[in-house]
């Protein structure tokens, strides 16, 4: 396995941000599953969703959250030297999200700003970038992660349709000689692309009139060529036996035990799957913070999600080590294994 | 293998304490709560456990604990 090892890094801040319109699974989910709702509900544990309103994107969200992390920690736009966001929902196809950034929190203009194309693997990958570069330039970086998922999920289809949820995230990173090491592992099957899969509107099979019809598939679920398509079996082979494949050999090659953590911040996918994930890898329920109940699975999003939202009140005592992983469409999987310093601001705001 | 470890195996998918299954339980419907999620993971325990890959067309035909236990006797 490759370890990419980074030092002299920290991480000032995270804040998430959610939009206001709640949706209620057992209300949601009625006419789809009947009575077997309940059981639905336990098995994957998102209660409640949140999903932006018409015309609020996975964008409008993490600029929001970038600007109640500045207000909190009273940053200078002009201390920043780069911004990276990751997405798979970015507002327009040309040009991409982070120049919208650069000019909507009045960044300097001498700034690199670009997109990352990754689903729910994508916060290591970014967190990854954006030490390498806030190293290399010796300067601050803001890296955004927000995914709108609501428009392209079917109410129609079982296997998504009460998963998905929107939000958006803001991370700064700062050069720090004082910073731990920090290790990341990434993993890339390719040849599983079709697992998780939107057939419509790229360059292959650009939109027409038939993206936008509901199509019944075999096993009983519509769903439009413009919405996510999941293969639930392979995905679930795939996070039970891939990643606690990539996890072990990631803390194997750091030396490193569960004990060693204080935390697993996992993608929150489905309840279920995070939590025999969590006891394959030797960690115990209480190390593996939850948001999945409350606010549903947004992508990449879900780990700053994760951080910002439980870990306030922790990183008040003491600083923390933490091994986290996403998983899903590529399929890919990016794990790291790093350390928030005590007094990391976090911090959650809503979108109206 | 025995049957204690694969009854073990089992109670761990599905949630419920050991003492609560046996070989004749229907694990879709004597249980406090079944979906599809389960069931994908007994098939990928199966799989690393006993190694024995079953389709999910096989799986949905199989209803209590000893019908998957069978699986696994054949396939070795």
């Amino acid at each position: 396995m490759n370890i990419s090892k980074i030092s002299g890094i920290k991480i000032d801040g995270i804040y998430a941000c959610l939009p206001n319109t709640e949706i209620d699974n057992r209300n949601a989910g009625e006419e789809l599953f009947g009575k077997s709702i309940e059981d639905l509900i336990k098995s994957t544990g998102i209660e409640k969703r949140r999903i932006c309103s018409k015309g609020t994107t996975g964008l409008d969200l993490s600029i929001k959250a970038a600007k109640g992390l500045f207000m909190a920690d009273d940053i200078n736009p002009m201390e920043i030297g780069g911004v990276v966001y990751v997405t798979f929902t970015p507002d327009n196809l040309m040009p991409n999200n982070s120049t919208y950034v650069q000019s909507e929190l009045k960044l300097p203009n001498n700034i690199p700003a670009f997109d990352i194309n990754l689903a729910c693997s994508g916060y290591p990958y970014g967190l990854w970038i954006s030490a390498m570069m806030a190293k290399n330039l010796n300067k601050k970086v803001l890296l955004l992660d927000g995914d709108k998922q609501s428009h392209i999920t079917s109410p129609h289809d079982k296997g998504t349709a009460l998963l998905f949820s929107d939000a958006g995230s803001a991370t700064m990173l700062s050069p720090d000689n004082t910073g731990s090491q920090w290790q990341f592992a990434f993993e890339t099957i390719g040849s599983k692309r079709e697992v998780l899969y939107i057939e419509d509107g790229g360059a292959k099979n650009s939109l027409s009139n038939n993206s936008f019809l509901y199509k019944t598939y075999e096993d009983g679920n519509k769903r439009r060529n413009t919405d996510i398509k999941m293969d639930g079996l392979e995905v679930f082979k795939f996070v039970a036996q891939g990643v606690k494949k990539n996890l072990t050999e990631l803390l194997n090659d750091a030396d490193r035990k569960p004990e060693d953590f204080d935390y697993l911040i996992l993608h929150q996918a489905n309840l279920y799957m995070m939590k025999q994930l969590c006891k394959k890898l030797g960690f115990p329920l209480e190390k593996m913070p939850i948001t999945a109940d409350k606010y549903g699975n947004s992508s990449s999003s879900t780990i700053p999600v994760v951080m910002a939202s439980e870990l306030q009140k922790p990183i008040q005592e003491k600083g923390l080590k933490l091994l986290m992983s996403g998983f899903g469409a590529g399929l890919s999987i990016g794990s790291a294994l790093i350390e928030l310093k005590k007094d990391t601001t976090l911090g959650v705001v809503e979108y109206e | 293998m025995n049957e204690t470890e694969f009854l073990s195996n089992i109670a761990e998918i599905l949630e419920v304490d050991v003492e609560k299954i046996n070989m004749e339980t229907d694990f879709r419907r004597d249980i406090p709560y079944w979906d599809s999620l389960k069931g994908y993971s007994l098939i990928v325990m199966l799989d690393d456990e006993y190694e024995t890959s079953i389709e999910v067309e096989e799986f949905l035909k199989a209803q209590t604990v000893k019908d998957l236990y069978q699986y696994i006797i054949k396939d070795k």
